[in-house]
């Protein structure tokens, strides 16, 4: 890279998920303790930290993906989303889902078509004009660099595609329904290397349009994707800060340890 | 060596041989044995249940085909053709006494008095219609219970004799056996000889000397004394004596010859025709004169005159098919299997022709597991959607067990349920005026394929729902999410993903679900009302509420009562292969739609 990016500062200067002092718990079992940091509108977060920190569970939280799950509740703390306590009663939980997109860790498609997966979100939104999901169709699977692909075979099988494929049309399924935020929990880590790559670069193409939450076990994936890396130990946020600082110069020697490798 | 033994025995690692447990196998090979033998086990009695089925069903063609032939023979088959316009005309009689009712009650609603009422009933012109008008049938009947009666007698004297031949020849058989000269009975024959001496003995009067060398015979055969030459002569005497008096008893039947009585008379039967039509015409004529003073029943009776013509019309066509009818026509051997599968009767017992037509069962059995179906479709699946998608986990911790217990009442429990309860019920249910806008309400049966569908369906909706409930569960959960992740509501998860996904499995379970309610013997037989006719499909939905039997109905309350080896026993066996394709049917069915649409889940 030629160009000379300014140094990121310690906060995001416009937060568009703003958590303060946020518990959550599986029945009796707390996941998170009182968590609170700012994630930044158009940046690239990530979240690392060993399996069972709760970081899947963090993300979970901000698209309510949790509520299908009997028995979780929060004891306490807020998150806000563009100013809104998200979980607040007044919320439309639907509405929510359209601002916050959400990519799995498998890929997930519809046992439909090509098509009809990335219509679906429109679909259900009531909308059948053709034209328009036609064009909502080619503009998504572009964005998410698949359109060559699979332009000729729009009306096969989603399950027909190659793991990769299915993972970048799942990501385009996201896009349909034109979120602000997507969370991403883990998208690479069912996929193979050259796969991998491509779904970073989508990643990386996206973050001038969206606001990106990603949780991975891959260090080298956070540290070449984000912006910001926010490190989980048992629940509870050690560290916080931009990319460089966490994988360079981190505080805590938690973080320093599970960076570097000694465990997790 | 041993040393090295002894350090491993010390270290307390030690290979020794596998342990023998029984006859020389250790346990593993004893359990696959075990596991081994009981598939094979259950092959092999499926393989003989197949065998005994197609066994005992296969002579079926063979005799109905046999009993066929004797029909034309015999010239039932005749006597059939000649009650035709018998049938149509009592028919029409019945119509008459329908518009006779209907006359009275239109009287008795302008309210008239009985006196009133019965002088206008009986009025001289009323009188010749409604009355008269039997009467100019009566010497067709007369003609056609003769002829009737002809036939049957030709008939029965032919099986008759067919007895009798083969009575002659189990004679023959034994006198053979007795004449080899070291012929040695067992207990049971020797019982049996000295049981036919002793009634010989009874029944004839014979000199002393005889009388007294038989009695000692039979000492001899009721105790241990070789068989004899006194013994031998004796009793094939007594054999060859009873033969010739079964062959003597044969009376030989020439259906060509006993066909003239019953296809004779022609020209007389021309004139009871003629006759006929006249006095119709007569009557016809006549009623003109009544004075109905209302519309609808005027137009009834017009009706009924036209129907008249129609069936006079018939006359001519009727007497080309009296021409055309030939005794000695053969019939192929094809033709037991097409009476059989599109047979439209199953009569048994009966003194004119037994007939086994699968139809009327068939029928019965699709209408019955077609009601069945529509209750149990909608409430199966339903159920399983909203216990799996939408119930919390109290809800499916109580409605799943429950559902599933109903599967453990017995089938004959259901039954009286709904002869005491559930027939009743609808029955008197139709009989209130609000429900009067169901065309064929008020109800007359309580029995009724309605009433046996509906309590099928109570017992397919158990197998129904756990096997959607299975497959609903089968999706994986991450159909769900992505779903909810765009902004889905819960309906729409469940319609637009989660059915299409486990469709393949729901359409499995109804299939499962058919095969149970076809299957299924003691609630039909209790509740379905056994009439053995095929519904009339002519009267719309009111078919629902006919009185029907089915395949496995008629299987159970027919075996029992059957001769073994009889036509009609092997036709309740040809019922059973056909129910056991429909069920393999269904089974394939149920099987090809999960392989064809099965999604690739992960």
């Amino acid at each position: 890279m030629n160009e000379v990016t300014p140094p990121i500062s310690p906060t995001p200067e416009k937060p568009i998920i703003e958590i303060r002092n946020f518990n959550f718990a599986y029945g009796s079992t707390q996941a998170l303790f009182d968590i609170s940091m700012d994630i930044g509108e158009k940046e690239v977060t990530a979240l690392i930290g060993p399996s069972g920190c709760g970081k899947s569970t963090f993300l979970r939280c901000f698209n309510r993906m949790n509520d299908l799950i009997d028995n979780t509740r929060i004891p306490s703390g807020e998150i806000k989303i563009s100013g809104v306590d998200i979980y607040n009663r007044d919320v439309d939980v639907i509405e929510l889902r359209k601002h916050v997109g959400m990519v799995f860790q498998k890929s997930n498609p519809f046992p439909k078509s090509i098509y009809d997966n990335i219509a679906y979100g429109l679909r259900i939104q009531g909308i059948k004009r053709k034209s328009q999901l036609d064009s909502v169709v080619e503009e998504c699977l572009r964005g998410a660099a698949l359109w060559d692909e699979v332009k000729d075979r729009l009306s096969e099988s989603a399950l027909g595609m190659s793991g990769g494929q299915q993972q970048r049309l799942c990501i385009a399924r996201a896009l349909a329904v034109k979120p602000e935020i997507i969370l991403m929990d883990e998208p690479c880590s069912a996929l193979d290397p050259v796969a991998t790559a491509k779904v970073e670069e989508l990643i990386h193409g996206l973050k001038k349009d969206y606001t990106i939450v990603i949780v991975t076990h891959n260090m080298q994936q956070a540290a070449r994707l984000s912006d910001r890396t926010a490190f989980f130990y048992l629940g509870k946020l050690i560290e916080y800060g931009p990319t460089e600082q966490i994988f360079m110069n981190p505080e805590n020697p938690k973080t320093e340890a599970y960076v570097s490798g000694r465990f997790g | 060596m041993s040393e090295d033994l002894q350090a491993s025995e010390q270290s307390g690692v030690r290979f020794t041989r596998r342990k023998n447990v029984l006859f020389g196998k250790d346990r593993d090979s004893i359990i696959k044995g075990f596991f081994g033998s009981s598939a094979t086990v259950a092959i092999v009695v499926l393989g003989l249940i197949t065998i005994f089925l197609f066994k005992e069903g296969a002579g079926f063609l063979g005799s109905y085909h046999k009993s066929l032939q004797e029909y034309r023979l015999s010239g039932l088959e005749y006597v059939d053709i000649l009650k035709e316009p018998r049938d149509d005309f009592s028919a029409l009689n019945r119509y008459l006494t329908d518009i006779r009712a209907e006359w009275i009650q239109s009287l008795k609603a302008q309210g008239l008095t009985k006196k009133e009422m019965s002088a206008i009933v009986t009025a001289p012109e009323a009188k010749a219609l409604f009355l008269r008008y039997l009467r100019t049938g009566s010497q067709l009947r007369g003609f056609i219970k003769k002829k009737m009666d002809a036939a049957i007698e030709v008939r029965d004297r032919f099986i008759t004799n067919e007895n009798l031949r083969e009575t002659v020849n189990n004679y023959t058989a034994e006198i053979e056996a007795v004449s080899q000269t070291d012929y040695d009975p067992e207990a049971e024959e020797r019982s049996r000889h000295a049981l036919r001496l002793k009634q010989y003995l009874r029944e004839n009067t014979l000199p002393e000397a005889v009388s007294q060398r038989t009695t000692e015979v039979i000492a001899g055969l009721e105790g241990e004394a070789p068989f004899g030459e006194a013994a031998r002569t004796l009793i094939l005497k007594l054999l060859q004596e009873q033969s010739e008096e079964t062959r003597r008893a044969i009376q030989p039947v020439d259906f060509n010859k006993s066909i003239a009585v019953i296809t004779g008379d022609q020209a007389s039967y021309a004139t009871i025709l003629t006759k006929m039509k006249a006095d119709i015409h007569t009557l016809l004529d006549q009623a003109d004169a009544i004075a109905f003073n209302n519309p609808a029943l005027e137009k009834r009776v017009e009706r009924f005159g036209e129907l008249n013509e129609q069936f006079l019309a018939s006359f001519p066509k009727h007497k080309a098919k009296l021409a055309v009818w030939d005794q000695n026509e053969a019939i192929p051997p094809w033709r037991a299997l097409v009476a059989f599968l599109t047979g439209k009767d199953w009569v048994t017992a009966s003194d004119q022709q037994d007939w086994y037509g699968l139809l009327p069962l068939l029928s019965g059995s699709l209408l019955i597991s077609l009601i069945a179906l529509l209750f149990a479709v909608p409430f199966g699946v339903g159920a399983a959607i909203y216990v799996n998608q939408i119930a919390g986990p109290l809800e499916r911790n109580l409605i799943k067990p429950y559902v599933e217990f109903v599967s453990a009442i017995p089938s004959v429990v259901i039954g009286f349920f709904g002869v005491v309860v559930f027939g009743e019920a609808i029955r008197l249910l139709s009989q209130f005026e609000f429900m009067a806008w169901v065309p064929f309400f008020p109800l007359q049966e309580r029995l009724n394929a309605f009433t046996a569908g509906g309590l099928l369906a109570l017992m397919a909706i158990p197998t129904i729902f756990t096997l959607a409930e299975d497959a609903i569960n089968n999706i994986p959960r991450h159909f769900k999410e992505a779903s909810f992740a765009v902004g889905a509501t819960r309906l729409q998860t469940t319609l637009r993903v989660i059915v299409p996904s486990a469709l393949s499995g729901i359409i499995s379970a109804i299939m499962l679900g058919f095969g149970r309610v076809i299957g299924e013997t003691m609630v039909v037989l209790l509740c379905a009302g056994t009439r053995i006719k095929i519904p009339d499909f002519t009267d719309g939905l009111g078919v629902f509420f006919q009185p029907v039997h089915t395949m496995t109905g008629i299987i159970a309350q027919e075996m029992g009562e059957v001769v073994r080896g009889s036509v009609h026993y092997r036709a309740l066996f040809m019922v059973g292969i056909v129910l056991f394709f429909v069920s393999l049917l269904i089974n394939f069915g149920a099987q090809w739609v999960v392989k064809k649409y099965r999604r690739v889940g992960d």
